[in-house]
């Protein structure tokens, strides 16, 4: 995580206007998209699970299914690379560039490479990358790192994207999305046509045939990987898919719950490079699989992280990322599952703050497509964490004097008659708390706190059935 | 180790003991996008298409569809196309029109065929339920005609129409993926190009072609 | 603000992973124990009170074991996994051997029925954790679910408009929408309309409220703005911690609007 605290950065957003804007605009479009669309499906439910056993079946087989991939994509030409890590994959992307003399890349969207810092890496090679998804090129442009999987700039409105079109180059000021893109598309003609080599990422590799297919709706990415000579894939081990039929399951899916569309409107299909009578598209082909902790993920409880297909319904749904949105997660990934994969990749006590930004609503659980447990998840996390010692000295006593409290009826009682009596005294009269000491002011900070009723529940029960209580067991 | 043998290795330790979903057993599959039983599939495809921000024009024959071809590249003001062999397409009569009409094939590098205004391209299948095109590379079918132009126009018969996307994967497994192997690329290509970038409010036309017309020709019986 | 009739209807059990079938046990009406919850005893009593009575109306007289504390939620949630432990083997202790355990929160009800079978695995208890899991019900679902009640004949002392907040782990956890919205619908004098983000998390979250408060606060303001927005002059929910979080950001906010736990209103208790 970067230096400034969780909280810090998580008071900036808050307190950021043009953020909460766009948050609210972005997410709220985000979420009834998704909605409609999987209600027209014909039973989103059986769907769910459908896909859900798709990824399931294909994480059981991961070394088989990827030895398939690998051989299919031999025979159909391409090459077949192995990174452990982020600087392997990297690696791997500068090798060839320099096999093929590459100057000019130009990318279409890949959250691994942003796992990776592919885009430095080859820049400090003088290579010239340009991001070619129209919010990944404005975010490029700005000097700043995607907010949210699918829709990397929704953390700016038109207005700073107008403007920002207008500081870097120059375009006319406009309030209008439809001018902006048309700009934008103006400028990036010529780098996809003097690019000497695209990159992609990789939506699902399909094992059977060896195809890796992408989802997109600019262009941008079927531009990127056919018009220069070289091609490099680069792809999470966990994409590759057992079949075609698990392929149409998730596709579909993947578009409803991503942006609500039926289908995104390109659904590129690469399998290898261009054939020897093909008249275009690239002459060499490379899949780039990268492993950068994964495994290590597989053999954990978290497996079923692996099973995510980055529609990023999770972070829409999210009522903590409606309101902090994307930055404030410090890493890659955002948003519930951000949260998930973020202490996974990189080490628990990287982002010990990520597993409780979650009040467990499990809206994320209910959005995913694949019917991910991110709430289960993020308890185990947080369990982990305690394990881990990282709660403080504070915390860890006064939870351990909760149990002792909470497992003894008469402690319970007593506990609750002293704080009934000291909110009462507080509250002088008037039914609530304004302030609470530490460490509860935190709830003070927003809300009200009420003064305990009385006489408690329990007591009003033994007054009611006096002599004759219902229940067998004594305290 | 390589780096192969070192993550092959590792997924095999992590998958020894104990599969991490047991009993992910193949289910009976269901399609995704609801028809309607005795939906015609016809109305459903133009209506998907519209929906997705392209154009379908209907011809009753090859004359019409040359006609309606004809006007879209006068419309358009075309000067240069990038077109698929006719071998490929659906309609005989298009290169002689475009020599009719004075407009240059291009043909080569991305640089010539970037100069295009138009693209003419047929279509493997088109799928009704999602207005979905499906286009496959091949000798005489450059990509780029589908791509780099700001106008695509698709010339489709009735009887390619089928369907779902599920429909077409099972047709290829009927076919053992043949298409996989000679195609380097198949595209499945539904609506013109679009972003949702900004604000995810939809902008139509992007980095592909800013409009999609599909001209789609009735079936002699 | 319309909304649209995807919108409208609670995606009940279509977007319910944890979704059970839940049939009336064989010989269910003989033992049934009432869970109060370490909230609806300490904190608001009337709830508790008002949760025995619908009961009671309903004609299940519920024991009330006396040795009962909390289902130990809070450690829980929080990591402390151990911590949580001890409460819940003390819970097992006092609710083992009913055939129902009925209690009015939906949190509790799915802390039990979701976690216990995994925190109790290879336990000695844990053929009594997984039959408490079996057997535990939120109020309304027992009520409509188990027993069949629609009608408790009761009234609100003056036409009202209310909308549901529909509690996180009642709705999503246990699949819990229809059952309230059926009982209310035979609540004389209430009219039920729906709210923009019905089922939208308030923010509380247990300890989650305190540790990341002001993530907490933003998410009780957008709550608080939709109330605000509906045309409704009450608020009902399932649960008395919601109940608490959004009073409370009422209350400092000056706000006019209340929100009420389910029970008092079939309880009858408002006045
Ligand atoms: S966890 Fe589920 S909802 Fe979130 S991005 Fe992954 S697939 Fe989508």
């Amino acid at each position: 995580m970067k230096a400034e605290s969780f909280e810090k950065i998580v008071d900036h957003a808050l307190a950021d206007r043009q953020l909460q804007v766009a948050l609210d605009r972005g997410t709220t479009r985000g979420v009834n998209a998704r909605l409609l669309a999987m209600s027209e499906t014909t039973d989103a439910q059986a769907l769910r699970h459908q896909a859900r056993l798709a990824r399931e079946r294909a994480l059981n087989q991961l070394p088989e299914l990827l030895e398939q991939l690998e051989r299919n994509i031999i025979a159909n030409g391409g090459h077949v690379l192995w990174a452990r890590d982020a600087a392997e994959l990297n690696q791997h992307v500068l090798t060839i560039c320099r096999q093929h003399n590459v100057r000019r890349v130009v990318k279409g969207k890949s959250m691994v490479t942003e796992e990776t810092a592919l885009n430095h890496a080859l820049e400090q090679e003088g290579i010239d990358v340009v991001e070619s998804d129209l919010g990944e090129y404005i975010i490029q442009l700005a000097g700043e790192t995607p907010s949210h999987i699918v829709f990397p700039m929704l953390h700016k409105t038109k207005e700073a994207t107008a403007q920002l079109l207008h500081d870097k180059l120059g375009m006319p000021l406009t309030d209008q999305p439809e001018a902006m893109t048309r700009f934008v598309r103006g400028v990036m003609r010529q780098k996809y046509l003097q690019a000497d080599l695209g990159i992609s990422g990789v939506n699902f590799a399909i094992a059977e045939t060896g195809t890796i297919a992408t989802v997109e709706n600019e262009g941008n990415n079927r531009l990127s990987i056919s018009a220069p000579p070289v091609h490099v894939a680069v792809m999470g081990l966990e994409k590759v898919i057992a079949t075609w039929e698990d392929y149409a399951v998730l596709v579909q899916l993947l578009a409803r719950s991503a942006t609500g569309q039926r289908m995104t409107v390109y659904n590129n299909l690469i399998s290898g490079p261009r054939r020897p009578d093909e008249p275009d598209g690239p002459e060499a082909f490379y899949l780039i699989i990268l492993d950068n902790g994964r495994s290590r993920i597989l053999a954990s409880e978290y497996a079923e992280s692996l099973a995510c297909i980055r529609c990023g319904a999770c972070l829409n749904a999210c009522p903590v990322y409606q309101n902090i949105g994307g930055h404030a997660y410090g890493w890659v990934y955002p948003g519930p599952i951000g949260s998930i994969i973020t202490p996974l990749l990189r080490g628990p006590l990287t982002a010990p703050k990520l597993p409780y930004a979650s009040s467990l609503c499990g809206a994320c659980q209910a959005a995913c497509p694949v019917e991910i447990n991110i709430p289960d998840m993020l308890l185990k996390l947080r369990r982990d964490l305690v394990q881990a010692g990282d709660p403080s000295l504070g915390w860890r006593l006064g939870m351990k004097g909760w149990a002792v409290a909470f497992k003894s009826p008469m402690l319970y009682r007593l506990g609750g008659r002293i704080a009934g009596w000291l909110t009462r005294v507080l509250a002088r009269g008037k039914g609530h708390l304004r302030w609470l000491p530490p460490p509860f002011n935190g709830w003070t900070a927003h809300r009200d706190f009420p003064a305990f009723g009385t006489p408690s529940f329990r007591e009003r029960y033994l007054r009611r059935f006096k002599g004759q209580p219902h229940d067998s067991k004594k305290p | 180790m390589s780096a192969r043998e070192d993550i092959l290795t590792g997924l095999r330790a992590a998958l020894a003991h104990s599969k991490p979903f047991p009993g992910a057993e193949p289910a009976a599959f269901q399609a995704v996008t609801r028809i309607d039983p005795g939906e015609d599939l016809v109305a459903r495809f133009i209506a998907e298409v519209q929906r997705v921000k392209g154009e379908v024009h209907t011809a009753a024959n090859d004359d019409e569809a040359l006609d309606i071809t004809k006007d879209l590249l006068t419309s358009h003001h075309v000067r240069r196309v990038v077109m698929w062999d006719e071998a490929h397409l659906p309609l005989r009569g298009v290169w002689a029109l475009l020599e009719r009409l004075g407009i240059e094939r291009v043909y080569g590098d991305n640089a010539s065929v970037a100069a295009a205004e138009a693209g003419i391209t047929g279509a493997d299948w088109a799928l009704a339920a999602t207005g979905t095109l499906v286009l496959s590379s091949g000798p005489g079918r450059p990509r780029m005609a589908s791509l780099l132009p700001p106008l695509h126009i698709a010339l489709l018969t009735e009887d390619r129409i089928i369907p779902r996307l599920e429909d077409y994967v099972a047709a290829q497994r009927a076919a053992r993926f043949g298409v996989f192997r000679r195609s380097s690329n198949v595209t499945l290509i539904t609506g013109s190009s679009r972003t949702s970038d900004i604000e995810m409010h939809p902008v139509f036309g992007v980095h592909g072609p800013l409009a999609l017309h599909v001209v789609l020709i009735k079936n002699l019986d | 603000m319309q909304l649209a009739a995807y919108q409208r209807l609670p995606p009940v059990g279509e977007y319910n992973l944890y979704r059970r079938r839940m049939l009336p046990l064989p010989g269910m009406a003989k033992r049934v124990a009432y869970f109060v919850t370490c909230i609806a005893d300490t904190v608001f009593p009337e709830i508790g009170e008002a949760a025995f009575e619908v009961l009671a109306r309903a004609g299940v007289t519920p024991e009330f074991p006396l040795g009962q504390t909390c289902c130990g939620q809070p450690a829980f949630n929080a990591g402390f996994t151990d911590e949580a432990r001890q409460v819940a083997e003390h819970f097992v202790e006092v609710f083992a051997g009913y055939e129902a355990i009925v209690t009015p929160s939906g949190s509790c009800a799915s802390m039990v029925k979701h976690y216990y079978p995994a925190l109790f695995r290879g336990h000695p208890r844990q053929a009594d954790a997984l039959h408490i899991a079996a057997r535990t019900y939120e109020l309304t679902e027992y009520l409509v679910d188990v027993l069949g009640v629609r009608d408790l004949g009761v009234a609100l002392p003056r036409p009202t408009r209310a909308a549901i907040h529909d509690a996180c782990h009642g709705y999503r956890g246990l699949g819990i929408a229809r059952q309230p919205r059926l009982l209310l619908s035979h609540v004389r004098n209430l009219t039920l309309v729906e709210m923009v983000g019905h089922d939208q998390c308030c923010g509380f979250g247990g300890l989650f409220a305190i540790k990341m408060s002001a993530i907490s606060g933003a998410m009780l303001r957008d709550k608080l703005a939709a109330i605000q927005d509906a045309d409704c002059d009450l608020v009902i929910t399932g649960d008395a911690s919601c109940m608490m979080h959004i009073n409370g950001g009422l209350s400092r906010a000056g706000s006019p609007k209340r929100v009420v736990h389910i029970a008092q209103v079939l309880a009858g208790a408002l006045k």
